[in-house]
Formats: C-alpha cells, structure tokens, sequence
C-alpha cells in the first residue's frame, strides 16, 4: 500500500475520502505486524478477529452516513495493563490474577470503542509497568524499530515502537514516572502525559496510584489531540478521576507559536552524567526553531527538581510495594528478577520518608505554578541519550539513565515529549514540554505548532519501510 | 534528614520485617543497595520546613 497513510488525521481523511477503508488499513497493519512483530516485540495479544469485526462495522457506518468521530476506523492498540473485553490482561506478569482481565473493558478502551475505534490488540511493556525487559520471563523483549538491537524504552514499549514502525496508528501508554513519554522520545514519536486526574484509571493494573497517568502515543500531537478527546473525562468508578470540564482540544491547534512564552530548564541535563552532546544538540536546534518562529524563549530554573524527583521515586517504590507485598511474600519467585527487585526497595523507606515526599511534592507544584506565571510552557530533554542497547540493561544501568521525565509526574501536570531529531548514532531525541493542571490543550498547541514547522514526526525508521 | 533513617546498613532487617525471602545473591544486592537509596533519599530533607501554611 504505497499511499499508506502516516497519521490518525491522515487515515481518517483516506476513510471520508473513500480512498481505502477500515476493513482495508487494518488488514494492512496486521500485515506489518505479521513482517515485524518478531523483531520489535510489539504485540503480546492480537485481536484480529475482534478487530476486523469492528473495521466492518465501522464501514459500514461510514456507509450509513453514521461518523462517530475521527477515530472511526482507526486501529490503535491498548498496553497490556489495561483491562480488554477481547484479549487477556497480564501486565506482562504471571503474577496477575487472570480473573483481573476478566472485568470487562477499561474506562478509557470503552470509550475508544465508543468513538469507533479499531482495536487492534494488546502491546509490550515491562512487568507491572516497573522492572526492565527480562529475557529470562515468557514475554517479548520490545526492541527499537531504529535500531533492533536496542530497547524501545519503557514502559509503553510495545505502544511506542508500535507506532513508529506503523503497525498502528496510535495507542495507550500509561506513564507514572516516564512510561508514556521515555519510550515515545526513544522510538521517534509523540506521547502525552496529561494532568494526573484527566484520564480515568478504572481497569488499569496501578503501580504507583498517585503518579499513574493514562494517555496517548501516537506520531502527532494532533493525533494525541484526537485520542484525548475521547479518553479524557471524569469517571466516578476512579477515585482520582477530576470532575473537570474537557475542552475539544483540537481547537486549540493553531499550528503557531507565535508570542508563546517558552520557558527552557536546562539545569537538570547540563548536570547529569552520561548526557549524549549530540542529544543535548538537538534540544538547543529546538529551540533555536521555535524561536525564529516567533516564540519569546527565556532561560528558566527549577530550584526543587531533585528533590521533586527522588520524592517521585519514593513516592512509586512505596506505593508499589504497598500493592504488591502479599504477592512478593507468596509467589517471590514468579515475579521477573528485575521488578522484584525494584518493588522491593520500597521496604526501605519509612513513613515519614513517605510523607514527606508529599509534602515536596506539593511544594515543588507551588514553586512551578509560580514559574508559570511568566511562562506558558516549560520545555527541557526527554532523555539525555538515544536508546540504550538490551544487551547489558540491568538495575545499575537503569539508575544511571539520563532520563528527565519522573518529575512531572510528581507535579502532576500535564507534559508531552515530540522528536526534535537524531543523536549521531541516528537515534531519536525528544522534547518535553509542560504546562499547568488542566492545560493539556496549550501543551497539544505547542506540540503541533512545532510539527507544523518540523518534520521530525514524520521519519520512519527503515525496517518498516517495505 | 529524618531521625528515623536508620546509620547503619538495615537491608535484612527490613526485608525480614517484611515478610519476604530473597535469595543469598539478592540480599547481597539489597545490601549494597541499601546505602545507596537512603543516600539518595536525604534530598527530600533538603526542602526547608515550615513550607505548609
């Protein structure tokens, strides 16, 4: 299919346009699943049956005149711990009840449904959301459609490299200190974490619920818009669900940044070892652009960052130990050497540690919703270095990432990485930009007026080239 | 820094009050581990006090 099209946007176009249809673009995804899935480890369930019943369906809609909206006909995949009518759920673990699965369809893969979308199966990630791919568990180890040989990033693994080599078009990520946002900087493509609160957690597997987001990746910040729009709302089956109002976040899309006021933090990757020059290169070409666009980009510090982050990293430890111990204490030896291990640190932090995590985490919001009284947006690295090889990722290694991403989700508020370009190694960089609780919209604006005068979401990786 | 993070190396102890059971290798990385988490958790003390209304 030469004219296959690269974005959610651009399908839905072909769809109206009768230029090909549902039924068609998700055989064709299937196909490349087919060609690539045993190189990048994207899927862990496919639901071909399911969704070529729901590609007809949304056909024969279209034939109708009945149009749901622009995810009509669309395939996107669910990372496997959310909860799914038509396929397991395992969090990638041979510790999870199966009955947790058996719960029907989670808030958001309901209302995806509902919008019409294509489901077209369930994605890779890391057990539990946490831990390091193990080779050693009966799982696939996600790999990077730019380079096989290294790891897609964690832990929406299989959602991200899912979406860069084509296999789909977009997907759900879940991200409580990086997952949405690491892996979409190392795979090339756009990922939001919105505002902690903004998308329902009802049918997801927790790891940290205080920090875990739901959210969208996708190529581009207008298809992130486009899921959002049908992902986000409250929802009372989620305690942490926020009765607050959903924009259509489209309209937000102006495709300029023109007077935006870019706040650029830059402390925590000049200062971090291991920062790959040419990563950091390419933050600077970033800006650069946006500035001869029309932005108004001045130098800003975040004087709690590191504290914000190892509350963060408290915060996740604690929490996720608190639900995992009676299974650590009975099945040890079931949970993957690397989740075990990192779950368990969370032992090692006592209650005040806990509270006052909180009570930093509360201060680090103050001190950013101050500094967002001069800027609109905060923009810095995603990740300081391309994808890592899989060969040699162990606990050591992980601590020693240069990744940049725990923070916000301590603050909460809502950040999206875009790729900005290539480290001389030729693999992706990205961008992270935030804004206030609730402004997901100006984060979505800034990502797609990027994208209007970039073309970096737009390069695909060759082994998906036929 | 708090005054209930404990000097000394309390990985096993912990563990054991735990309720879990790693192996003779794991607690060996528990252990060194351990200095190196508490070390790192020190930062949230940094944050000055008083900063709630």
């Amino acid at each position: 299919m030469s004219d296959y099209p690269l974005t959610i946007a651009e399908a839905g176009a072909a769809l109206r346009a009768h230029q090909l249809s549902s039924v068609e673009l998700t055989e064709e995804t299937f196909a490349r699943a087919d060609r690539l899935d045993a190189q990048l480890g994207t899927y862990l369930f496919r639901c071909d049956e399911s969704a070529l019943a729901a590609a007809a369906q949304a056909d024969e809609d279209f034939r109708l005149g009945k149009d749901r909206g622009p995810l009509q006909g669309i395939p996107l995949a669910v990372k496997d711990i959310l909860s799914t009518a038509d396929c397991p759920t395992t969090a990638q673990s041979l510790v999870l009840d199966p009955a947790w699965g058996q719960r029907g369809d989670a808030t958001v893969v309901a209302r995806l449904r509902h919008a019409g979308a294509v489901l077209t199966g369930k994605t890779s990630t890391m057990e539990f959301a946490i831990g390091l791919p193990d080779p050693t568990q009966p799982f696939p180890v996600p790999r990077n459609p730019w380079l096989t040989t290294a790891w897609a990033g964690g832990s929406s693994s299989g959602t991200a490299n899912g979406v860069a080599a084509g296999i789909f078009f977009g997907g759900v990520g879940t991200d409580t200190g990086g997952s949405i946002r690491m892996p979409s900087a190392l795979c090339g493509v756009t990922g939001l974490k919105p505002t902690w609160g903004r998308v329902p957690k009802s049918g997801c597997v927790p790891l940290a619920s205080t920090l875990d987001h739901v959210g969208p990746i996708a190529r581009t910040a207008r298809d992130c818009a486009l899921m959002l729009n049908a992902m986000a709302g409250f929802d009372p089956s989620d305690d942490c669900s926020a009765d607050v109002v959903v924009p259509d976040y489209t309209k937000a899309l102006t495709g300029s940044v023109k007077g935006l006021r870019i706040g650029v933090e830059r402390d925590h990757h000049s200062r971090a070892p291991l920062v790959d020059p040419s990563a950091a290169a390419c933050l600077e070409a970033a800006i650069d652009t946006l500035a001869k666009a029309g932005a108004e980009v001045v130098e800003v510090s975040m004087s709690l960052w590191d504290p914000v982050n190892e509350a963060t990293i408290i915060t996740t430890f604690a929490e996720a130990f608190t639900y995992h111990q009676a299974n650590l204490q009975r099945r040890w030896a079931d949970y993957g050497v690397y989740t075990r291990a990192m779950v368990t640190t969370g032992a090692f932090y006592s209650a005040v540690d806990y509270v006052q995590s909180q009570r930093v985490r509360r201060a680090g919001r103050r001190e950013v919703l101050d500094l967002l009284q001069s800027v609109d947006v905060i923009v810095g690295l995603t990740a300081g270095a391309g994808a890592p090889p899989v060969a040699g990722l162990d606990f050591t290694t992980a601590l020693t990432l240069p990744v940049f991403t725990a923070v916000w989700n301590g603050l909460g508020f809502p950040t999206m990485s875009v790729p900005i370009g290539f480290t001389d190694a030729g693999l992706p960089v990205g961008m992270q930009v935030s804004a206030g609780p609730w402004d997901e919209a100006r984060v979505l604006a800034f990502g797609d007026a990027y994208q209007h005068i970039t073309d970096w979401h737009r390069a695909v990786p060759s082994v998906a080239v036929e | 820094m708090s005054d209930t993070v404990p000097a000394d190396n309390l990985a096993r102890e912990l563990l054991t009050a735990a309720g879990l059971a790693p192996s003779g290798d794991e607690v060996a990385f528990f252990e060194m581990m351990y200095p190196i988490l508490r070390s790192r958790a020190d930062t949230i003390y940094t944050v000055e006090q008083g900063f709630e209304a």
